[in-house]
């Protein structure tokens, strides 16, 4: 027995990170049952296989900026409980 | 499937343990095992790949900065680099079929860049080639499921991943946080507060609704109840409505401006300390100023007459010293030389009167001129005043007053007024008194009934709370989306990092079973199954790897640092990272194994050899280990052809590694100049590492070492010793014709030649490649003449016994002699 009859088909080498992280955006976005604005907001700030350090505060402001967007939008109703 | 890559040279140059440079050369033999007693920079050789390949140009263990524990990158650099003018670097070149590629990194200064060799191998290497022992033990039995998660991601190249599971813990923490954040809708209150005088301190609308309608409405009028805080609430619409009225027509602050309109006009006013009644306002005023200019005019007028001839004032002013009293009298004029007993007044005492009374004249008029001036001005400017008055009065007048008609009647009076009679006013006077007697009551009725509640006020008060409801709606509204967001962050993450944990887990799957035959070969057939697992959790937690193992029927997945002795933990570790290795990295064959087999006994030292030789004959691996037995271990079970075996003996502070035989071949120095480099370095190594083997092999007399220098020979006192037997052996070289032979010139006298600066002033500069070549030339001429006259082999030896060394080939044993 040698490496040779151990050797995988490589399935690391198939899909890089930053392609599986990019590819699985897509699928998100690409999907109905998954708000839409929410997985755009995900896929730009953290889907990415090299995120800024402030990744995270400006998914999180982005999350926020879209909660008042929708806030303000006609027919919006809140939950005074 | 593109050829595989290998590595083809290392060079290593100021780098940690290594001062000067050092060159591995793998292009003959692939494989390298290294051995060397600890602290000897064996280690160094691996650091420098690892180097080579780290993203910010640093090592694990180094960090990269120097904090806590760890040194940062200025621990790179050998400590004398500086000093020696050695640029801290490490070179490495790679081999793929035909291709080479090569580069360099700079390992001091901030700014350390991947070569892109490096990058083209780390996109080959999908994890990471170097094993290192003291990590494998730590990865089983010391580390928590969660670190152990990490770092097999990591192992696995999906550092990124784990890295986003990360960022979106956070991110949901985070965003749940904000989604119960009520911090918009408490400050609305702070300022409900602030509004109603503390009387409602929470959001509350029927409270509200009471204070506005108890507290706001009532004073002003009873029968107002606002029934919603709407802005349609009718109660709302006719409070705006009156608050408009109120500020144009009947409310209190409209009636204090009108009658503010009316008294700048004219009022009366009772001092009270003189009882004297005193009359103000523009009327008045315009008034006054019209008497001012009439008596102006008529007092100009009378000094104007008085001073007709003011045309004789400059002589008047010229004749005045002249007729002076303390003047020398005149007997004649001095204009027009007439006897001044001829003249009108008939003396000089005459004349000066008469000149006195008209310069006076003169003066009284001028000063009724500027009286009359400042009076038209005056005037002027108090007609400006009465028009601006009567104006602001008949802005507040309806157009059904009596009083608007008459004021605007007799603006236009004053408009047409252009002399200093004043139109008439009284009656215009006393219609302002009865129109300020009228406001006065009226404000005295509304001050008594309502106090300063005012419709504006109170419509100002409403709608700021109107404001502030729609505030806190907004904040509800955008809490309640926040909430929404929050959930669907948490079930998109939950998916999210299912999806990594399936891909996680899809390799850790492929690595089960070449991880349990690796194990079992080391282990042995009867070895216990190890099992990687994610265990299904919240994805609130951090991610987790379980590491179990299946130790008996009634002990299976249990915990290995449980069950296992440190040396099957040891393999555990070591099997994991080798499979992950042979899965993941065929495309780039290579593996670094530094000091990997420390908890190992001798068979199973044995058995890691012989894994090595069975399952890895294709792969190139570098091992460095400072366990002799491991090493000739090594030795004795892999391939010559593929192998190199090396021994550093030693540590030289002022130099680096000490290698005992690893050897400078002819061609890689011939590789240097091909690729336009300068190889004086390596000439010297390979001058050093002959000058080593001949000085052996002849059996040489060297000084008793140092201690502290047990291993090192220095290229001088080798020269020296090899010089010293040639000559009392009386063995002497040929000159190697065409060149100065420096070198042979230097051993035959016993002399030092310092090789390191022969080409060159600056140490490692580039010299001239044609001089090295020339003296590589006598190089190889001399070194040619220590072969066997007989067998023409190069290997000598030297018995104690005899006093020439003699061909070591066993069949020969010819006694040394230079041919000519």
């Amino acid at each position: 027995m040698n490496v040779n009859d151990l050797k995988g088909e490589g399935a690391a080498g198939t899909e890089t990170p930053g392609e599986f992280l990019v590819n699985l955006g897509q699928a998100l976005l690409e999907r109905d049952d998954v708000d839409a604005d929410l997985a755009e907001v995900i896929s730009t700030h953290l889907l990415t296989a090299k995120p800024t350090d402030d990744a995270v505060p400006k998914a999180k402001a982005a999350i926020l900026k879209l909660a008042r967007d929708r806030a303000t939008q006609p027919g919006s109703e809140g939950d005074n409980g | 499937m593109a050829d595989p890559l290998f590595l083809q040279e290392l060079n290593i140059s100021g780098f940690r343990a290594f001062l000067h440079p050092k060159t591995l050369d793998f292009s003959k033999k692939r494989c390298l095992a290294i051995f060397a007693p600890n602290g000897c920079g064996k280690s160094s050789i691996i650091d420098a790949l690892e180097f080579m390949l780290s993203e910010h140009g640093t090592l694990a263990r180094l960090g990269l900065r120097a904090v806590n524990n760890q040194a940062g990158p200025a621990a790179l650099a050998h400590n004398r680099a500086k000093d020696q003018e050695i640029a801290p670097s490490v070179t490495i070149s790679v081999l793929s079929g035909k291709e080479k590629s090569k580069g360099s990194r700079a390992a001091s200064g901030a700014h350390r860049p991947i070569p892109a060799v490096a990058e083209k191998l780390n996109t080959f290497f999908k994890v990471s080639p170097i094993i290192r022992g003291h990590e494998l033990r730590t990865f089983v039995e010391a580390q928590t499921p969660e670190t152990r998660y990490a770092d097999v991601a990591n192992w696995l190249q999906l550092g990124p991943l784990v890295t986003v599971q990360k960022h979106i813990r956070a991110l949901r923490t985070q965003v749940k946080a904000a989604s119960e954040d009520e911090r918009d809708i408490r400050r609305v209150d702070t300022q409900l507060a602030q509004e109603t005088k503390q009387v409602v301190r929470t959001w509350e609308e029927a409270e509200i609704l009471t204070y506005v309608n108890e507290s706001v409405l009532a004073p002003l009028d009873s029968t107002m109840t606002l029934m919603a805080l709407e802005a349609d609430d009718p109660v709302y619409v006719a409070l705006q409505k009156r608050a408009e009225e109120e500020a144009t027509k009947i409310g209190l602050a409209s009636l204090r401006h009108n009658r503010t309109a009316a008294a700048d006009l004219r009022t009366e006013t009772t001092n009270t300390d003189t009882g004297e009644v005193e009359v103000r306002g523009a009327i008045p005023a315009f008034e006054a100023a019209l008497a001012t200019l009439s008596s102006a005019i008529t007092n100009e007028e009378k000094e104007r007459q008085k001073s007709e001839r003011a045309a004789f004032q400059t002589l008047w002013k010229q004749a005045k010293p002249f007729f002076a009293k303390d003047a020398q009298a005149l007997d004649v004029c001095p204009v027009c030389a007439t006897p001044i007993a001829n003249t009108a007044a008939g003396s000089t005492e005459a004349i000066r009167s008469h000149i006195d009374q008209h310069l006076e004249e003169l003066t009284d008029y001028a000063a009724a001129k500027q009286a009359l001036d400042e009076a038209v001005t005056d005037a002027s400017r108090a007609k400006i005043d009465l028009n601006g008055a009567l104006t602001g009065l008949i802005r507040f007048l309806g157009d059904e007053s009596t009083l608007k008609a008459d004021l605007i009647t007799y603006r236009d009076s004053v408009k047409k007024c252009s002399g200093s009679n004043p139109p008439v006013s009284a009656g215009i006077v006393a219609e302002i008194a009865e129109h300020l007697t009228s406001l006065d009551k009226d404000i005295a009725t509304i001050e008594a009934r309502q106090g300063e509640h005012t419709y504006v006020k109170a419509k100002t008060i409403i709608d700021r709370l109107l404001e502030l409801n729609a505030e806190r709606k907004l904040a509800l509204v955008t809490k309640n989306q926040m909430v929404k967001l929050s959930e669907a962050l948490t079930a998109l993450g939950t998916e999210i990092s299912a999806s990594i944990r399936e891909k996680l887990q899809t390799l850790l799957d492929k690595l089960q079973v070449p991880m349990n035959k690796l194990y079992s070969v080391i282990q042995g057939p009867n070895a216990t199954t190890v099992h990687l697992k994610l265990p299904s959790e919240v994805d609130a937690n951090q991610q987790r790897l379980n590491l179990v193992i299946d130790f008996a029927e009634n002990r299976s997945g249990v915990q290995p640092s449980g069950y296992l002795s440190d040396s099957q933990i040891h393999s555990v570790a070591l099997a994991l990272r080798m499979a992950a290795i042979m899965q993941f990295n065929a495309c780039a064959p290579v593996i670094a194994l530094d000091d990997i087999v420390t908890s190992y006994d001798a068979d199973h030292r044995r058995t890691i050899a012989g894994l090595i030789a069975t399952m890895f004959p294709d792969w190139q691996i570098l091992i460095t280990t400072h366990d002799e037995r491991f090493f000739n271990y090594l030795k004795d079970q892999l391939e010559e052809k593929a192998w190199s075996f090396s021994r550093i003996i030693g540590l030289d502070p002022t130099y680096g590694p000490r290698f005992a035989d690893h050897k400078v071949s002819d061609e890689m120095i011939e590789r240097r100049w091909a690729d336009g480099e300068s190889a004086a370095n390596d000439m010297r190594q390979a001058e050093e590492e002959w000058l080593l083997g001949i000085c052996r092999d002849f059996g040489v007399s060297v000084r008793i070492r140092p201690l502290e220098k047990a291993y090192s020979y220095e290229r001088s006192e080798l020269a020296l010793a090899l010089a010293a037997i040639l000559k009392s052996r009386k063995l002497e070289p040929e000159y190697v014709p065409g060149v100065n032979n420096r070198f042979v010139t230097s051993l035959a006298k016993g002399e030092i030649e310092n090789f390191g600066s022969h080409f060159q002033d600056a140490p490692y500069g580039k010299g001239s490649i044609g001089d090295e070549k020339v003296r590589w030339q006598e190089f190889k001429a001399f070194r040619g003449q220590f072969v066997c006259r007989i067998c023409k082999r190069t290997k000598f030896q030297r018995p104690v016994t005899l006093n020439k060394p003699v061909c070591a080939h066993k069949g020969c044993e010819t006694q040394f002699a230079f041919a000519g």
